[in-house]
């Protein structure tokens, strides 16, 4: 037992933490809001010491094989811990400037860091639904948290009920499977399906249904409906928080489904896959052009990445695997920068997130101009940034792979999508400058913005090591 | 004779029902919140047969943990539902439109 439990102690710490926090704030009232914060932040630091002291020790299996500690579970959570440090970190500039600092942002952002955590290590369906739920209803209540806003709680109603319907979709998938497997592990599901020479229509039915609550989660067309009214009515914090920590989490339970108990059926899963990645793709790329809201045009980038992860999943095997989590790594890691400067955004007190607000920034703030327009051109693939070479790296999976179709339609899909971010650069350098934005002193949206922008344009000088890295990570899986 | 089968197809229709119910008739969000709970009762009748049929018992427990789970669920979204109520007055899904799609 103390075995397992040190096997969890990142979650522990995580959820521990939580707790006393939530008995601090429910003692000092408002007047906690400061100190929650901080400690949120102290518990993510000490969460990330731990993750750092155990990342060495050799997989294990704990609470009746439902959770598996490894180097893929501790490499994703560390990231994980990183974008809700960074989430959290950008959320209190703009609390404290609307007069809503409040101890229950920090507390519900941790608890959902811990079902999130639980996602990646999860190797059972009963951890993996309710780890899935644990993250699903604080994000619910986080989106909705908007300051008396219409719109954020709208935004809520629409998360709750298209992630009702994604867990509803799931839960049928897993019943389905668990009726043909007999088994609700991972590992004997594997073995079961490996012994069937022809999926019947229960296990069709079921790796379909839970397919489909996956692409909901990681936001994959046409399952992505929620993804820009969420986006662009929660609070522009939470909108950031949704924006990096939940997809880490579901890219990891989705690699941790697909390479473990459902290898057997990848002639089934690689051509769904395939639709999902080519709806996404040109779904993104083409809504996208029109989109005039900053944090809606963020909505549908992710969607399209998404699509681009996808096809290092379709390339399959490790590297395919590798290539998709560094993707996923230097899309996260830009669009954290992205949103420290959409919450930059302010004009006489007010929040402002068209792109037009943009309009020749580099004039008066050359600085966040210079950052946002390295990110804008990293996302749309521009070498010599991170963005290419994570682009670059999965199209070669697929080309080794023998699948020039996809890769050449994922090219030309990059090509339209790049429209919408070098016209970003473009009001930013050439439009008339708009009224200055409000000048507020944020040390921490400063720091994720430089973070971020170093990070893009730092990955030039060692290409090959955050690739390197995805390829320890993920070696457990195969 | 009631058998596996009956039972499957039971839980299927349900859960077409609900999913039927979500698309079809939407002109109120709570309606659309008990469409989603047939779904989810849909799946749990699944659970159930298949873990009666196989002698196992961690379907049935998982049914447990679905149950205490879409309880959270539901609670967390009426609050929600609420909170919307008082902004704008109704519960209407026509109602759920300054944000498009």
């Amino acid at each position: 037992m103390s075995t397992a439990l040190a096997a969890i102690a990142p979650e522990l710490t995580l959820a521990v933490m939580a707790l006393v926090l939530l008995l601090l704030a429910a003692v000092r009232g408002q007047a906690a809001a400061r100190p929650v914060l901080r400690g949120g932040a102290v518990a993510l630091a000490l969460v990330f010491a731990v993750l750092g002291a155990t990342a060495g020790a050799p997989a294990q299996s704990v609470f009746g094989d439902m959770v598996v500690v490894d180097v893929f579970a501790t490499a994703l959570k560390m990231a994980l811990v990183l974008a809700l440090m960074a989430a959290l970190a950008l959320s209190a500039a703009p609390m404290r400037l609307d007069n809503i600092a409040r101890p229950e942002y920090p507390i519900v952002t941790l608890l959902a860091g811990v079902g999130m955590m639980g996602m990646v290590s999860a190797q059972h369906f009963l951890a993996l639904y309710v780890a899935m739920e644990m993250q699903a209803l604080a994000l619910y209540i986080l989106v909705s948290s908007g300051a008396s806003s219409a719109r954020s709680a709208e935004a809520g109603v629409k998360y709750v009920l298209l992630g009702a319907l994604a867990s509803a979709l799931m839960l049928f998938g897993m019943a389905l499977l668990y009726g043909a497997t007999g088994a609700l592990d991972y590992v004997t599901i594997r073995t079961v399906l490996e012994g069937v020479d022809a999926p019947g229509l229960t296990v069709g039915a079921g790796l379909a249904f839970l397919l489909a609550g996956m692409a909901f989660k990681i936001s994959a067309t046409p399952f992505h409906m929620w993804t820009p009214d969420v986006y662009a009515g929660a609070p522009t914090r939470v909108t950031t928080l949704l924006a990096l920590a939940p997809k880490i989490a579901a890219a990891g339970a989705l690699a941790r489904l697909l390479f473990g108990p459902l290898e057997p059926l990848a002639a089934q899963w690689v051509p769904i896959l395939v639709v999902l990645s080519v709806a996404s793709m040109s779904w993104a790329a083409l809504a996208g052009v029109v989109q005039g809201d900053l944090k809606r045009l963020m909505a549908y980038s992710t969607i399209g990445n998404m699509g681009y992860m996808l096809l290092g999943f379709i390339a399959g095997g490790a590297d395919g695997l590798a290539a998709a989590l560094f993707y996923l790594l230097v899309y996260v890691l830009s669009v954290a920068g992205v949103f420290a400067v959409i919450l930059a955004m302010r004009r006489d007190g007010r929040v402002v997130t068209e792109i037009v607000e943009l309009s020749g920034l580099a004039r008066s703030r050359p600085l966040l101009a210079a950052g946002m327009a390295a990110l804008m051109l990293s996302l749309a693939g521009v070498p010599p940034l991170a963005g290419f070479f994570a682009k670059f790296v999965v199209f070669k999976v697929l080309i080794d792979q023998g699948m020039w179709l996809l890769a050449v339609y994922g090219l030309l899909t990059t090509v339209v999508a790049a429209y919408y971010y070098i016209k970003v650069v473009k009001v930013l350098y050439f439009d008339i400058p708009a009224e200055p934005l409000d000048r507020a002193p944020a040390r921490a949206r400063a720091a994720v913005l430089a973070v971020s922008v170093l990070g893009v344009v730092a990955l030039l000088l060692a290409p090959g090591l955050g690739l390197d890295v995805a390829r320890v990570a993920v070696a457990p899986l195969f | 004779m009631v058998t596996q089968p009956h039972f499957l197809f039971l839980a299927s229709a349900l859960f077409a029902v609900g999913a039927f119910g979500l698309f079809w008739r939407r002109h109120n969000v709570i309606v659309l919140l008990m469409c989603l709970e047939l779904m989810l009762l849909a799946a749990n009748l699944a659970f159930v047969t298949f873990a009666a049929y196989a002698g196992d018992l961690a379907g049935q427990v998982f049914v447990m943990f679905t149950l205490t789970v879409a309880a959270a669920e539901a609670a967390i979204a009426l609050a929600i539902l609420l909170l919307f109520f008082r902004g704008r007055g109704s519960i209407a899904v026509e109602s759920l439109s300054s944000l498009r799609g």
